[in-house]
């Protein structure tokens, strides 16, 4: 391809496309042409610059539209707990490194080829690559791929949100423990509301099949114990999230509902196949027993000990009845798999 | 004129049904002593109705025992676990046969025509023996979900005895036991009262 052509698409198609992939807006107007990758003087100056303010511009709106308006209680940085637009807060800035440039030159070069996705990991250096990927695998998460790639198994927020769909790596802990840092905790409480909303959306498509349910119960039990584990003491109050989405999943009333669909996918089995069908599902209703032993953990701190974490989390745990889900949670354990004791 | 032949055929259909089926409780022992005591009194407990080493572990820690329906319950120890699991073999079997005359003129393709009915009826005897089947294994699975009260029933109460038990070993420890009175509450709640002094 001649180099003048590539540099009109690196100036004139390249930085319109990723905006309006992080604001909306159709991906794939008219004619478009791949930009080489090997080649990166067929990428002008005016176009990587103009992309650089967009991406920046995209992932500070991502995440304001993802939570970051909202009026919240919060742990603010002195451990006192305020109240206020979480945008209002103090926070670091977002830095991108030349992935992001390199992730939204693959997904330039997909949607003008026309080709599903099929992206390699990318390393994702600092605290701006984790929420631009996270926008862009969101943006494009209907888009089947090629066969099951990498993308968003290396973002540990994707990991998070997403981890039902994606195979968790080896070193899930570590991974998650990333998003303890500095420059990015302080914007998950921004993306708090968000994440139950994904979770939802996702526990509904849940139940399509047995193979769907037993492999998405085992994906999010790992990432959920793992994730409780890596917040543990330390911040609490990240863990709200799953408290809201349990309350909504298994609070009254609701979790007979989760009893019948569950009844319903296994009618025709017999009882030892049963049992086996649904083990990872029983399992990944065990996750509200980890939420209770962090609630207990938390209540035993004596009161002056206790942080604005732990404050936010001991109030959500009310808020979202979280005695009472584990109540529930446990008769639908008992009533698939009784317990002798 | 012609001759008429009679044509019989008959058949054996059988089908062997090994049906089983069967359910896995985790054991859940509160440690009112140390593990291993509270296991060992459970494992009394079990003896006590008739639960006897299965003879493949060396500890003992596995017994096996009888169910309400006839079940055979195997309670793992090391594992702490109880499996419940119900059996029926059964031979099933049906004649399927075929007797008809036939024109010596139409012999040949009678002959044809037959061979295809005795097949299509072997299918039908077939499926109809493969129903029977998944009926016995129906009925065995109903038998052991409909004997899982009384189930939960036997083994909780080898378990409130092994809990008793390690209750008043309990309080020997903590001092000299002075008055223990065991019972029955109102509501049928069994009841130890165990006084001590120090």
């Amino acid at each position: 391809m001649h180099k003048d052509t590539t540099q009109v698409a690196a100036r004139f198609a390249w930085p319109p496309f990723v905006a309006r992939l992080l604001a909306g807006g159709h991906l794939r107007t008219g004619r478009t042409v791949p930009l080489p990758f090997d080649a990166p003087d067929s990428l002008t100056l005016e176009g990587v610059e103009a992309v650089a303010e967009i991406t920046k511009r995209g992932a500070w709106a991502f995440l304001c539209r993802h939570g970051g308006w909202r009026r919240r209680r919060y742990a603010a940085n002195d451990g006192r707990v305020r109240e206020g637009r979480l945008w209002h807060t103090e926070l670091p800035p977002l830095e991108f490194s030349p992935t992001t440039l390199r992730l939204l030159l693959q997904v330039y070069n997909e949607i003008a080829a026309d080709v599903p996705p099929y992206r390699q990991a990318p390393e994702l250096q600092h605290n701006g690559d984790i929420f631009l990927d996270h926008a862009v695998f969101r943006r494009l998460e209907g888009r089947q791929p090629r066969v099951e790639s990498g993308a968003g198994a290396s973002n540990p927020l994707t990991l998070l949100t997403h981890g039902q769909t994606l195979t968790p790596p080896e070193n899930l802990e570590a991974e998650l423990q990333r998003l303890l840092v500095d420059d990015i905790q302080p914007f998950l409480r921004w993306l708090a509301d968000d994440w139950t909303e994904v979770w939802l959306a996702l526990d509904t498509r849940r139940w399509q099949s047995l193979k769907t349910l037993t492999t998405s119960c085992r994906r999010q039990t790992q990432i959920w114990n793992a994730w409780i584990q890596v917040c543990g003491l330390e911040r609490p109050d990240l863990l709200v999230p799953c408290l809201a989405f349990w309350e909504r999943v298994a609070g009254e009333e609701r979790w007979r509902g989760l009893a019948r669909a569950a009844e319903d996918l296994t009618a025709d089995a017999l009882i030892r196949q049963r049992q086996a069908r649904l083990e990872p599902w029983l399992s990944w209703l065990g996750v509200v027993d980890r939420l209770a032993e962090v609630a207990a953990q938390v209540r035993r701190l004596h009161p002056i000990d206790r942080e604005g974490v732990h404050q936010i989390f001991l109030t959500a745990c009310g808020e979202h009845q979280l005695d009472t889900v584990q109540a529930n949670v446990r008769q639908l354990i008992q009533s698939f798999r009784p317990t002798i004791g | 004129m012609s001759q008429m032949y009679q044509i019989q055929l008959s058949s054996s259909v059988t089908r062997r049904v090994d049906a089983a089926d069967e359910i896995t409780y985790p054991i859940e022992l509160t440690e009112i002593l140390p593990s291993d005591d509270m296991r060992e009194l459970f494992r009394q407990a079990l003896e006590k109705r008739g639960f006897e080493n299965d003879g493949n572990s060396a500890d003992g820690h596995r017994l096996m025992g009888r169910g309400p329906a006839g079940e055979e319950l195997t309670v793992d120890l090391n594992e702490m676990k109880v499996t419940a699991r119900l059996e029926k073999a059964a031979d099933l079997s049906t004649e399927v046969s075929l007797n008809q005359w036939v024109d010596e003129e139409y012999l040949d393709d009678a002959r044809a025509a037959a061979t295809d009915t005795m097949a299509q009826k072997r299918r039908v005897a077939e499926a109809q023996l493969r129903k029977e089947a998944d009926g016995i294994q129906k009925d065995l699975s109903k038998r052991l979900a409909d004997s899982e009260d009384a189930r939960q029933r036997q083994l909780h109460e080898a378990l409130q005895e092994a809990y008793a038990e390690a209750l008043k070993q309990k309080a020997g420890q903590l001092g000299d036991i002075t008055e223990m009175t065991e019972g029955t509450t109102a509501d049928g709640q069994y009841e130890l009262v165990i006084r001590v002094s120090q």
